[in-house]
C-alpha cells in the first residue's frame, strides 16, 4: 500500500490520546473500600464480564477511529495493477493536459495514474514523458530515468489548448530504445486528441490508453449571426447553438453579457440533442460572452464572441430589375438591409457609392467599365453578381475568364432542374431540410465550365452558381423567361444569402486557443500580457489591438467532452485500460473514511448498550 | 429518649474515648431501662448495699436501712454461678468497613459491653480475637484484672487480614475445653456451610452459642451511585462497578446470604442476631440476657 499524503500518518501518534484518556479515566475513578467483593462477583458475574469487555471494545473503537481517520487522510492506494511489477520497457508516456482534462479532478487523477504507472516499471526501464498539449516543442527527444520521469510528471500543468497524439509523436521521433517500447496515453480521449491517428502509426509496438473516466456535458457548439446576415434595423440576431452530450436532460440558463446588455434565457435540452437559442443585440455591440450555468467545466462554456455585424448595403442593379428589385425589396413598408438603385447602363453609375453591383442579363460592358468594375471589386466589402443573359459580350467574358469559360446558351426542351447543391455553403445551409430548391425549373442558361467555386449544378452537371471571393456568377438570369424561381417563396432568402455571401466574407474576429497569431503585430491578452505575431493564443478571453477586439475560445471539441468510441479506438489498434475497472479499488480513501464512520457508530452503540 | 438511653446509641458511644467507660455506660443505660433487675436472687451471701435504682424490685429494699437513713438501699449478694462466656471477636479486614463507625468498632463496643455485663454478673468471661489465626486469647475469669485484660485486648484489636472464619472457629473449639457460652461477633463473610460446620463443633462440646452478625447498612443497601473502583478490604482486589446497574442483583445476593445463615442457624439451634452498625446495643444485650436466662 502506498500513500499520497504520507505526512498524515504522523497523526497516528494520536492513537495514544484515547489510551491516555482511558488510563486517566481509570485513575480518576473514585476508589471505594468495600468489605468484600464476594457478592458483587456473584451477583453480576456475567454482567461484569460484559462491562469489562465493553470497556476494552470502546477503547479499541476509539483507537480504530483515529487510525482509520488518518489512514484515510493519507489517501492510501493499492499498488497499481496496470502492468505486472517491474515491467522492463521503454515507456513513452503522453499525459493529456488538454483543456478537457480540467473536468473535475481528472488532470490530478491522470497524474496520479502516471505516478503509479512509472512505479510499475523496473528501475532499469527508460522513460519519456510529455504533455499532450505542446505549447512549443521542448527540446529534443531523450530517454530519462525513473526519478526524472516522476519529476516531469510532477511539474506538468493543465492547459487551455487541445492536443493531438499524432502531433506529439511527430514532434518527438523515438530514438534508440533499449527495450520494447510502450506508448502510453493517459487521458480522457477526446475525439480531437485522436485526430489523424492512423492504424499502424507506431507499427507493432504497444499503444495503451489509460482511460480517465470523464462525464459528458453541455456544450456551446457555435455562435453565429442569424440569417439574413445583413442587418436592416438597429438590432441584430445572434444564434447560440448548444448540444447536450450527456445522458440526462439538461435544464439551465444561458446568459449573454455584451456591452450594457445582460440577457438570460432558460433552456431545456434532451439528452444528445441540439438546441438553438436566439438573442437580439444592438448593432453597435459586437463583443460579448455567453455563459452556461451549471456546467461541469469551468471555462468551456463561456463563449467569447466578436462578430462582424454589417449595416445596410447599397445595391446597384444594372439591366432588367423587374424581379430582382422586388426580391430585394418585397414591400415598400418592409424595413430591409438594402438601399437599391437601378440603372440601365453601368457607365452612368458612380461605383464608389455602392457596395454591391448586380449585372442582370447585360450583354456587355465597355472596357472602361470593366476596369472600373475590377477596381470596385478590389475594395473591401464590395461584391458583384453576374446574371448571365442570352448573350455575353467579350468584356464580360474577359472579366469572368479567370473563373469560368462560357460555352454558349442552352435552351433545353421543356426545363431542367437542380441536380446538386452544396448545402455546406452558407448560401444553402438553411435550405438543407427543404425540398423547394429541387423543384425549381430552368428554361435557358449559359453553358459554362468552372474549375472551382461551383456551389450548385443543374442536371447534366451544368454549373449554375459559381462563387469566388466577392464575385458570384449565375448561369442564367433571374426573370420569368429563364426560371420560375422568381415566383417561389425561396427566391427572397436565396437572393439575400447570395448577396450576403459576397459582402460578408470577412471572418468574425474569433480564434481558438492554440491558433497562431498571423494577422496582428501585437495583441494585449485578457490578463494584460502582450502577444506578438507568430505567437499562440494560450488562454481564452478577449485580446485587443488599438482598434479591434478579438475573441479567443477553447476548441469546442475540448470543451464538449465528447470522447472517441471504444470501437473506434479498437479499430486503431489501441489497447484500452479502463481505470474505472482496473483501479476501481485502488484508492482506499473512501473505504477508510467509511471505516472511520463505522468506528464512531460502533462506539455509540457500545455506549448505548 | 431518657438520658441513659443515649448510651445505647452506637454513634454517641463512638465519640467517647475510654472503652471501659463505654461498656459501663452501655450496660448501665441498658439496665436502667429494664423493669426487672437481672441481678435478682443470684446468691444468699451478702456483698454490699447499693442505692435503689428504678427497675429494682421494691421487695429488695432494706427497710432497716431506710429507717436509719431515710434512703432506699437494696442489698447486693455475691454471685454464685458457674457460667463461662467466651467472646469471639472477628477482626478480619472486612470488619474494618464502615464510615463513621466501622463494623469492628461496633463489635468492639458490643464485646466490651457484654464483657462488662458478664463481669458485673460475676460470670467468668474470656475473649479471643482472630482473623485467619487467633490473634489474642484471654481465658475466662470473673476477676476484675481479667476484665481489664479483656478490655486491653479489645482496645488493641484492629482489622487487617483476610478471613478464615471456619478454620479459626475449629481451632477455638478445640482450645476451649470447658463448656460455656460462646458469643461470636463477626460479619460471617465466609462460606455459610463451613462456618456452620465449625459452629456445630462447639455444640458437640456442649457449648451454648450466641452469634451476632454485624453488618454495615450500606452492605445490604449498596447505596452508591457513581461509577467507581471498589476494592476488597481483605485481599485488595479491585473491580470497576456501576452501582446503579448491579444494585438490585447485589441486594438479592446478600439477602439470600443472610437468609441462608438465618435458616441454618435455626436448624442448628444456634441463637443468631443480625445487627447493623446503627442498631442500638440493647437489642444485642437483650439477646444475651434471654440466652443467659435460658441457661441458668
Amino acid at each position: 500500500m502506498t500513500f499520497f499524503h504520507p505526512l498524515y500518518l504522523l497523526g497516528l501518534i494520536l492513537i495514544s490520546v484515547p489510551i491516555l484518556i482511558h488510563l486517566w479515566f481509570r485513575r480518576r475513578l473514585k476508589k471505594i473500600p468495600f468489605s468484600t467483593l464476594m457478592f458483587l462477583k456473584k451477583s453480576e458475574a456475567q454482567r461484569l464480564g460484559w462491562l469489562r469487555l465493553r470497556e476494552i471494545l470502546v477503547l479499541i473503537s476509539r483507537c480504530l477511529f483515529v487510525t482509520f481517520l488518518f489512514l484515510g487522510l493519507a489517501k492510501p492506494q493499492i499498488k497499481g495493477r496496470l502492468f505486472e511489477k517491474n515491467r522492463l520497457a521503454s515507456a513513452f508516456i503522453i499525459l493529456d493536459n488538454s483543456y478537457s482534462m480540467s473536468y473535475g479532478d481528472n488532470f490530478q487523477s491522470a497524474k496520479d495514474v502516471a505516478y503509479q504507472l512509472v512505479s510499475c516499471y523496473s528501475p532499469n526501464s527508460e522513460f519519456f514523458v510529455t504533455p499532450l498539449s505542446l505549447k512549443r516543442k521542448r527540446g529534443d527527444f531523450y530517454w530519462m530515468n525513473k526519478n526524472s520521469a516522476l519529476e516531469v510528471i510532477k511539474r506538468l500543468t493543465p492547459s487551455y489548448q487541445t492536443g493531438s497524439i499524432v502531433d506529439v509523436l511527430i514532434n518527438y521521433p523515438v530514438e534508440k530504445a533499449k527495450y520494447p517500447i510502450d506508448y502510453v496515453y493517459i487521458g480522457d480521449g477526446q475525439e480531437i486528441n485522436f485526430k489523424d491517428f492512423p492504424k499502424g502509426l507506431i507499427g507493432s509496438t504497444n499503444f495503451f490508453w489509460l482511460k480517465i473516466p470523464t462525464g459528458n456535458n453541455i456544450g456551446i457548439t457555435d455562435v453565429m449571426l442569424k440569417d439574413p446576415i445583413s442587418v436592416a434595423s438597429d438590432k441584430y440576431e445572434l444564434v447560440v447553438s448548444l448540444t447536450n452530450y450527456s445522458s440526462k436532460i439538461w435544464r439551465g440558463k444561458i446568459i449573454l453579457e455584451a456591452g450594457d446588455c445582460l440577457l438570460e434565457k432558460d433552456c431545456e435540452i434532451e439528452s444528445a440533442q441540439k438546441y438553438n437559442s436566439q438573442f437580439s443585440l444592438p448593432v453597435n455591440v459586437h463583443n460579448g460572452e455567453i455563459k452556461l450555468l451549471d456546467d461541469s467545466l469551468k471555462v468551456d462554456n463561456i463563449y467569447f464572441f466578436s462578430k462582424f455585424v454589417p449595416g445596410s448595403q447599397k445595391v446597384l442593379i444594372v439591366g432588367s430589375s423587374e424581379f430582382l428589385y422586388q426580391g430585394l425589396i418585397p414591400s415598400e413598408n418592409l424595413k430591409v438591409p438594402f438601399n437599391v438603385n437601378v440603372l440601365n447602363s453601368l457607365s452612368k453609375a458612380d461605383l464608389r457609392k455602392f457596395d454591391i453591383v448586380i449585372l442582370n442579363g447585360i450583354n456587355d460592358i465597355s472596357e472602361y467599365d470593366r476596369i472600373r468594375l475590377e477596381d470596385f471589386l478590389s475594395r473591401d466589402g464590395t461584391g458583384c453578381i453576374y446574371f448571365l443573359g442570352d448573350e455575353v459580350g467579350e468584356n464580360i467574358r474577359n472579366c469572368l475568364s479567370r473563373w469560368i469559360k462560357i460555352e454558349g446558351l442552352i435552351i433545353p426542351k421543356g426545363y431542367i432542374t437542380l441536380n446538386w447543391i452544396d448545402y455546406k455553403h452558407s448560401v444553402f445551409t438553411i435550405f438543407e431540410k427543404e425540398a423547394a430548391l429541387k423543384g425549381i425549373k430552368f428554361y435557358r442558361f449559359q453553358k459554362i465550365s468552372a474549375n472551382s467555386g461551383v456551389i450548385a449544378r443543374l442536371e447534366d452537371n451544368y454549373p449554375l452558381i459559381i462563387l469566388n471571393r466577392n464575385v458570384a456568377i449565375c448561369a442564367t438570369q433571374f426573370n420569368a423567361r429563364s426560371t420560375d424561381i422568381v415566383y417561389k417563396p425561396i427566391f427572397v432568402p436565396l437572393l439575400y444569402r447570395l448577396i450576403a455571401s459576397l459582402v460578408y466574407r470577412l471572418p468574425d474576429r474569433e480564434f481558438y486557443v492554440g491558433d497562431r497569431i498571423t494577422t496582428y503585430e501585437r495583441l494585449k491578452g485578457p490578463d494584460g500580457e502582450y502577444l506578438t505575431k507568430n505567437g499562440k493564443f494560450l488562454k481564452p478571453g478577449f485580446y485587443t489591438t488599438d482598434n479591434e477586439t478579438i475573441a479567443v475560445n477553447v476548441v469546442p471539441e475540448e470543451g464538449n467532452l465528447k470522447t472517441i468510441k471504444d470501437e473506434v479506438s479498437k479499430s486503431l489498434n489501441i489497447k484500452i485500460i479502463d481505470l474505472k475497472d482496473t483501479l476501481g479499488y485502488g484508492d482506499l480513501t473512501g473505504l477508510f473514511l467509511f471505516l472511520t464512520l463505522f468506528a464512531i457508530l460502533f462506539e455509540l452503540i457500545l455506549i448505548a448498550l | 429518649m431518657p438520658a441513659q438511653k443515649k448510651y445505647l446509641n452506637p454513634e454517641f458511644l463512638a465519640r467517647l474515648a475510654r472503652l471501659d467507660l463505654k461498656a459501663r455506660l452501655v450496660v448501665e443505660g441498658f439496665l436502667s431501662g429494664l423493669h426487672q433487675s437481672p441481678y435478682k436472687g443470684f446468691s444468699q451471701e451478702f456483698a454490699d448495699y447499693r442505692q435503689y435504682m428504678p427497675g429494682d424490685e421494691p421487695k429488695r429494699i432494706d427497710w432497716k436501712v431506710f429507717g436509719r437513713s431515710d434512703r432506699f438501699y437494696i442489698k447486693e449478694y455475691r454471685e454464685e454461678t458457674n457460667l463461662r462466656a467466651y467472646i469471639l471477636l472477628d477482626i478480619s479486614g472486612s470488619m474494618g468497613f464502615g464510615d463513621k463507625l466501622s463494623k469492628l468498632e461496633y463489635a468492639k463496643y458490643l464485646s466490651a459491653s457484654l464483657a462488662y455485663m458478664l463481669f458485673k454478673q460475676k460470670d467468668g468471661v474470656g475473649i479471643a480475637t482472630f482473623d485467619t489465626v487467633i490473634r489474642d486469647f484471654v481465658p475466662p475469669s470473673s476477676r476484675k484484672i481479667n476484665f481489664m485484660h479483656i478490655l486491653e485486648v479489645i482496645e488493641r484489636a484492629s482489622s487487617g487480614g483476610e478471613t478464615s472464619l471456619a478454620n479459626v472457629l475449629l481451632q477455638l473449639a478445640q482450645k476451649i475445653k470447658r463448656r460455656g457460652l460462646v458469643i461470636l461477633i463477626s460479619d460471617l463473610f465466609d462460606e455459610s456451610a463451613t462456618v456452620l460446620r465449625s459452629l456445630r463443633s462447639f455444640r458437640y462440646r456442649k457449648h451454648e452459642i450466641l452469634v451476632f452478625q454485624v453488618l454495615d447498612p450500606r452492605e445490604s443497601r449498596f447505596s452508591y451511585s457513581e461509577l467507581a473502583v471498589f476494592f476488597d478490604l481483605e485481599n485488595r482486589e479491585e473491580m470497576i462497578i456501576q452501582p446503579n446497574v448491579i444494585r438490585e442483583s447485589y441486594k438479592r445476593s446478600i439477602a439470600q446470604f443472610l437468609e441462608d445463615y438465618h435458616r441454618k442457624m435455626l436448624e442448628s439451634y444456634i441463637d443468631y442476631e443480625l445487627l447493623y452498625t446503627d442498631t442500638p446495643y440493647d437489642k444485642a444485650l437483650f439477646s444475651y440476657l434471654q440466652k443467659r436466662s435460658r441457661l441458668l
